[in-house]
């Protein structure tokens, strides 16, 4: 066990992976879906620990680096810091980014940590229960989610919901997910495979984010110092150029006193975050939207939530790291990827002649202990890294706007383009871009659009293996225990929810 | 029923043949071309002069990708190419977005495609308008059988009482499959060479996700390629049969279907394909380098790892092969149209919905404000009237800077997609001039714009044709 971490070749490995997955991480339109795969072929001439090694740290390294633009430029760098960017920007335009910062750092390292042991100690057990989720209770669990994130975006539950079915229509055209019929392309090949999600979310994000800025002149730091138009969106130049809290502000690093309070959301989040994890199919952008909405539900204080709440932060981070090392917790023990990037892991592990499986454990029990270890380090090494580079990663928003548009602008494209080495890719990006700025001006948010996008096939696809498995009858989803329960939560959400909306409604008239 | 499957068969049969046929008449075509034109730039320089482009058409990582890697790796490990070979992922769609593209690539001997069997069931799944005579077949690499699996300890312990309790209780035993890919084929095959069977078949993805819904006991039966086999076995997944002709050697105790007399033979052949009209020599060669990749110590070692039998076939062999497979799809029944909820019709009537709700809302509030803005605003508005008019002209600049980003990036995409210039440059340009623009030309800043572009145009372009792979 120890012989790893003396080992130097382990730790150049995983050094090199973190560093690599927290600079992407934390460039909008790359993302560790995309790295790792890009990365897996360069792994064949490697030994299967070391390659193995490389991956798993870039999963940590990318799952983390995300929280830097989502807190500095409300771009989430990887789809999985989406919540961090409701609190995290708020708190950085208001003149903390540092606090912000390292709140969201730290909050990674508990939710790393916390998995790691969930991993070690409970890898095969909690892999036999995972199995036991069917296709009805996948199908309600996608239901509670959808529901989830239209009740916490900001604007109104109809804008969300709105907002929400857009992303689903949004997900029809290709094929069908179930049945492999294509649907909606209106006789145009390209579009079999319909939307993907890198183009949409790089468009959605990161284009209509940047032509947004440009749109508000705030491209150089002394037009930003003139006549600026205030908007909620609007980068924190002044204060984060200098790297600096305002004075006056709390504390940077936070007191013991303030983690001992945090205990309970950070262990609540974490939890959350490795039990999504564990989950097929659903990633860590569910387990940073759950946790975050059982964090703003348990607070005193849920109205702060979206206006620069530590909270919400420390909830969001330390759960998208958790589901990491929730989500190796099948692959390694069935060969059941939980997310796209594990499906990716997997690859990996057949490439090099690796079986996942009980077997594994007899077998290799050299890989097994390698990857948890990996695991733990990368998450040691990333926050070292990450506290250290933060300081300079922020300077990233220091170069002038006028530097940065092109270039990230030329990486959106490139980024686009290399997910299948193909041009409808990039237009699809493009497109997505002017829909962002379209949704800006209508006021749409753009939070429960991407979820109902990324939702859709996974609620279609269970919706029909259910029903074609019931031979066409729609009982199991209430008769199910554990697709009843998610159901259940789902309508007592939604109804609390517009008994919510109608007492502030009150509370605003009087 | 049968009659029509039957006649399908034989249209479909002779389809392929006046395909293969036309395949022919356009090499002669060609053949008398290149005389013509006597094309010795082709002929007199070795092909190929540059690497050749294997188009995969799924993903990273998974079955046809690793085993195009590794032929890849032998390739350039036993130096079997003066050229390299570089492996394109165009992933999408069942495979049928690489197919497309591959089909529709210029015919020089430079880009080839890997699919396998999936480039029957696409077109008879109706998914693809196309089979294999859109291509010229350069040649057949390795072939995997398929094991019928259910849960270890379920109450089929045989494929025949499997099949008599699919017959007895037609469309009960729940069957999970990749609709309209090769596993729900198998399913479809298996029913008919057991007359009055039917399983109900569940939608899932792939092996991994099979064996889940297995384990978890969310469906009964599934099948599975022996490597899929092999790694999910001590997971809990019990073999009844191997559908092949003999047993699988590293499997002896599964009995085959055929010792049944249950006749159905289930593979997957791993095929190289060439886009119409490739000239014969540069086939040839690729028949040549792959022949002698699978014949070296390394591939043969890699594919028992793999569990991949090392068939190879090319020519006339493989036309019989595929003539033969296509015409076994064929008599395949496509299954019952499955009623499923339209989901996309219920999504717009629901987005319809809420955004006429939305709007209605938006009016209200807007009409409850306006009242008040008439009741409580007096002379504070005039104040607000000039403020506006200051801000004016910056916002106007601004817009237009908008507009002029987006017609830039409008522009580099389009001069990108058209190929006009290398990558590198275009980036280079467009960087400097939105740079430029954005910075107003302003002298300090354009030192940084001027590096950043030299190093993000051509250093970009190194590392993801270089390292990274891509196409660009």
């Amino acid at each position: 066990m120890i012989f790893d971490v003396v080992n130097p070749l382990f730790m150049w490995w995983t050094t090199l992976g973190v560093v690599l997955g927290v600079t992407v991480g934390c460039i909008p339109g790359l993302t560790g879906a995309m790295v790792i795969a890009l990365t897996l072929p360069l792994t064949f001439a490697m030994s299967p620990p070391d390659a193995l090694t490389l991956l798993v740290a870039i999963y940590v390294g990318s799952v983390s680096g995300g929280l830097i633009s989502a807190t500095l430029l409300n771009i989430p760098g990887t789809p999985a810091s989406l919540m961090t960017t409701l609190d995290g920007f708020p708190m950085a335009a208001g003149g903390r980014p540092k606090r912000a910062l390292t709140l969201g750092i730290a909050a990674s390292l508990a939710g790393g940590v916390f998995s790691w042991g969930v991993l070690t100690l409970l890898a095969a057990p909690m892999a036999v229960w995972s199995t036991s989720i069917g296709p009805p209770d996948m199908f309600s669990l996608v239901m509670l989610a959808l529901v989830l994130i239209a009740v916490i975006s900001r604007e109104s539950l109809t804008m969300g919901l709105l907002a929400g079915s857009l992303g689903l229509l949004s997900a029809m055209p290709g094929m069908h997910p179930a049945t492999g019929q294509t649907r909606l392309t209106f006789g145009f090949g390209e579009l079999n495979d319909g939307f993907r999600l890198l183009p949409v979310l790089i468009g959605l994000f990161a284009v209509s984010q940047l032509l947004k800025d440009v749109g508000k002149n705030a491209l150089t730091q002394s037009a930003n110092a003139g006549g600026k138009l205030p908007g909620p969106s609007a980068v924190p130049q002044d204060s984060v150029s200098a790297a600096q809290d305002q004075p006056g502000a709390a504390d940077v690093i936070p007191s013991i006193g303030e983690w001992l309070l945090a205990t309970p959301n950070l262990v609540r989040s974490s939890f959350i975050g490795t039990a999504v994890g564990i989950l097929p199919g659903v990633g860590a952008n569910i387990g940073s939207i759950l946790a975050y909405a059982t964090a703003r539900s348990q607070s005193t204080a849920p109205s702060d939530f979206g206006t620069g709440c530590e909270e919400g932060i420390v909830a969001s981070e330390a759960a998208n790291n958790a589901t990491v090392g929730g989500a190796l917790i099948p692959l390694i023990s069935l060969g059941i990827p939980g997310s796209v990037i594990d499906a990716i892991l997997l690859g990996a592990f057949v490439i090099h002649g690796l079986q996942p499986g009980p077997l594994l454990f007899q077998n290799n029990p050299e890989i097994v202990h390698t990857i948890t270890q990996s695991y733990l380090v990368a998450n040691i090494l990333m926050f070292g890294f990450m506290l250290m580079s933060a300081r300079w990663l922020v300077r990233l928003v220091e170069i002038p706007k006028g530097l940065l548009v092109p270039v990230v602008l030329t990486f959106c494209v490139l980024g686009s383009y290399a997910l299948a080495n193909r041009m409808f890719d990039v237009w699809v990006m493009v497109a997505f871009g002017g829909l962002g700025l379209l949704f800006d001006r209508l006021r749409i948010p753009t939070p429960p659009f991407v979820i109902g996008f990324v939702l859709s096939p996974i609620a279609e696809e269970n919706l029909s293996a259910a029903l074609m498995a019931s031979d066409g009858s729609w009982w199991p989803f209430v008769q199910e225990p554990v697709s009843a329960v998610f159901l259940g939560i789902s309508a007592i959400v939604c109804v609390m929810s517009l008994r919510g909306a109608q007492v502030s409604n009150l509370a605003r008239r009087e | 029923m049968t009659a029509i499957r039957i006649r399908f068969g034989a249209f479909a049969g002779r389809e392929v043949e006046d395909g293969l046929r036309r395949l022919f008449d356009r090499r002669v075509f060609n053949g008398i071309l290149s005389v013509l034109f006597s094309t010795t730039l082709v002929h007199a320089s070795g092909y190929p002069e540059r690497p050749v482009r294997v188009i995969v058409p799924f993903a990273p990582g998974g079955g046809s990708d690793t085993f195009v890697r590794i032929v890849q790796g032998v390739v350039q490990t036993e130096g079997l190419l003066a050229e390299r070979l570089v492996v394109i992922n165009r992933p999408g769609a069942g495979g049928t977005i690489g197919s497309q593209y591959a089909r529709d690539a210029e015919p020089d001997g430079y880009t080839i495609l890997n699919l396998h069997d999936g480039i029957l069931s696409a077109r008879h799944a109706g998914q693809t308008e196309y089979g294999p005579e859109a291509f010229d077949p350069i040649a057949a690499t390795g072939r995997t059988g398929s094991m019928v699996c259910v849960k270890a300890g379920a109450r089929w312990t045989s494929l025949p009482q499997l099949m008599e309790a699919a017959r007895d209780q037609p469309n009960t035993i729940t069957f999970a499959a990749n609709l309209g890919a090769l596993s729900h084929f198998a399913g479809l095959k298996l029913e008919s060479a057991f007359d009055g069977a039917g399983f109900r078949y569940v939608p899932t993805g792939g092996g991994a996700k099979r064996f889940g819904d297995l384990i978890g006991e969310h469906v009964d039966v599934s099948v599975f390629a022996v490597a899929e086999y092999a790694q999910f076995k001590d997971g809990g997944l019990q073999a009844i049969a191997y559908l092949d002709e003999e047993r699988h050697p590293q499997f002896p105790n599964v009995r085959t279907a055929r010792e049944d007399n249950i006749d159905v033979v289930w593979d997957l052949i791993q095929y190289w394909w060439a886009p119409k009209g490739t000239p014969q020599h540069c086939v040839d060669r690729m028949v040549k380098m792959l022949r002698d990749a699978m014949q070296t110590a390394a591939m043969q070692r890699r594919l028992s790892e793999l569990m991949i039998e090392p068939l190879f076939l090319s020519g006339q062999p493989l036309q019989r092969e595929l003539l033969k497979r296509e015409v076994v799809i064929s008599q395949v029944g496509t299954g019952d149209p499955i009623q499923l909820p339209n989901t996309p019709l219920f999504v717009i009537a629901v987005t319809v919905l809420l955004g006429l709700v939305a709007t209605a809302q938006r009016r209200v509030s807007a009409l409850q404000s306006l009242r008040r803005i008439d009741t409580s605003m007096t002379d504070t508005s005039d104040q607000d009237h000039v403020f506006a008019r200051s801000g004016h002209s910056e916002q106007k600049d601004a817009a237009w800077l908008q507009m002029t980003t987006i017609g830039l990036l409008l522009a580099f995409c389009l001069l990108f997609s058209l190929r006009v210039a290398p990558y590198w440059l275009l980036s280079t340009a467009f960087i400097l001039i939105l740079g430029g623009r954005l910075l107003d030309w302003n002298r300090r800043n354009m030192s940084a714009l001027i590096v950043a572009s030299i190093l993000l145009g051509p250093g970009c372009h190194y590392l993801f044709t270089e390292v990274l792979i891509i196409d660009i």
